[in-house]
């Protein structure tokens, strides 16, 4: 029984590690349904294995990601800014949201902001790289140019971020939901930087995977203290993800921009309708 | 062969590799060494267990790893997963200030800081 259990975990976390280092985020979205609904884990331990896999994903996938310079470390570093402080908000209203009983709204508001995100990442399915647009004061004080060797294309993308503002003010929402919800900010992060900052989606996903680890941590000591982290769940699922990220790492550069981007739709979707039934059932 | 992305990747990959074979010891010893846990496998591996983070304290943890008690281990190894991102954050800082990049040092900085205090101030107040 614990045999199965065990394997089973490990399991999940494998999977949820590949789709979360190919999309750049945690794997909440494999790892909480399968975890509550599938094995009958209590949602607390659910929602604090999934803040470890995050942790896990990132730190797995970008150890690959930034050795081989597709994550863009400043762009990256420049919008922590905003999901740290994010994050600290959303812990500290958490309580206070589900206190008033506002937590279901949040849950079913932030589906709906997925799902209606889904149409302009839908517009720009077919485009292996995002139209060029002219940097703006932003791209030169924070330093936003980069490049990196697109395996796939077999030649060397440059490209620059623009709208820092914007895209900021995006991680600082991030920032709040996975302060308050536990889940979804490596979402928010991808959408921000493909839509705000015009990054292509390698980069997009990659920088990502980047930052959640960071949003994560900021966000463990709370889980830790309330006892959300339980030791055979959390690491059990934490070696699982580690082993789904490094194989996911192996891959992402081979892969197709617009492949990845359609598998971030399908994320987009299933994530949309999970948010929207947490919050209605 | 210093540059930034260099000392990152390490620091992530050396934080990872060690955080998972300290999880894996744990776990190994849960199953392979039965009586040295104070909790039995029973209730450390129920997905309802009463077993967790709160329950733990730091404060028994050099007890618990020298006792050869597996939970302890997996804790270990789950504190150093989080302490992964911090260490690279901190290395960060030191960077752009050798390199002399004050918007960056000024933002790793502050973004330290805010991680600093998710970590070790906000949950006093919980």
């Amino acid at each position: 029984m614990v045999l199965l259990f065990f394997i089973l975990l490990l399991i999940g976390g494998i999977a949820a590690g590949f789709i979360g280092s190919l999309v750049g985020l945690g794997g909440a979205i494999v790892l909480v349904p399968l975890l509550s609904l599938g094995l009958g884990v209590p949602l607390y331990y659910a929602t604090g294995s999934a803040l470890i896999a995050t942790i896990a994903t990132s730190s797995g996938a970008a150890s690959a990601y930034v050795r081989d310079r597709i994550t863009n470390v400043k762009i990256g570093m420049s919008l922590e800014i905003a999901t740290t402080l994010g994050a600290i908000g959303g812990s500290l209203l958490a309580a206070y949201i589900y206190k008033i009983g506002a937590l279901s709204i949040i849950f079913v508001v932030f589906g709906i902001v997925l799902l209606s995100s889904v149409y302009q990442s839908f517009k720009k399915r077919k485009l292996e790289l995002p139209k060029r647009m002219p940097p703006d004061r932003t791209t030169k004080f924070f330093q936003l140019k980069g490049s990196y060797y697109d395996e796939y294309l077999k030649r060397r993308v440059n490209y620059h971020g623009i709208r820092w503002m914007q895209s900021e003010a995006i991680m600082l929402a991030a920032g709040i939901i996975s302060g308050l919800l536990g889940v979804g900010s490596g979402v928010l992060k991808v959408l921000s930087m493909d839509q705000a900052m015009n990054l292509p989606q390698k980069v997009s996903t990659t920088t990502s995977n980047f930052m959640i680890g960071v949003t994560a941590a900021v966000g463990t000591a709370i889980y830790w203290k309330l006892g959300y982290i339980q030791p055979f769940i959390a690491g059990t699922a934490a070696v699982g993800v580690l082993i789904g990220a490094y194989i996911g790492s192996k891959k992402l550069n081979s892969m197709r921009n617009v492949g990845i981007r359609t598998l971030f739709i399908v994320v987009l979707v299933v994530l949309g309708v999970e948010m929207i039934l947490r919050g209605i059932l | 062969m210093t540059d930034l992305e260099y000392i990152i990747g390490n620091t992530l990959r050396i934080g990872v590799v060690v955080s998972i074979i300290v999880i894996l010891i744990g776990l190994a010893l849960l199953l392979l060494v039965p009586g040295a846990s104070r909790y039995s496998l029973s209730v450390i591996a129920s997905p309802t267990s009463s077993l967790n983070s709160s329950v733990i304290g730091f404060g028994s943890m050099q007890n618990g790893l020298e006792s050869l008690d597996g939970v302890y281990y997996i804790m270990l190894g789950l504190a150093i997963l989080i302490a992964t991102p911090v260490a690279r954050v901190l290395l960060s800082v030191f960077w752009f200030f050798q390199k002399r990049n004050s918007v960056y040092t000024v933002i790793t900085a502050i973004v330290l800081i805010n991680m600093l205090v998710a970590i070790f101030i906000i949950p006093h107040f919980m």
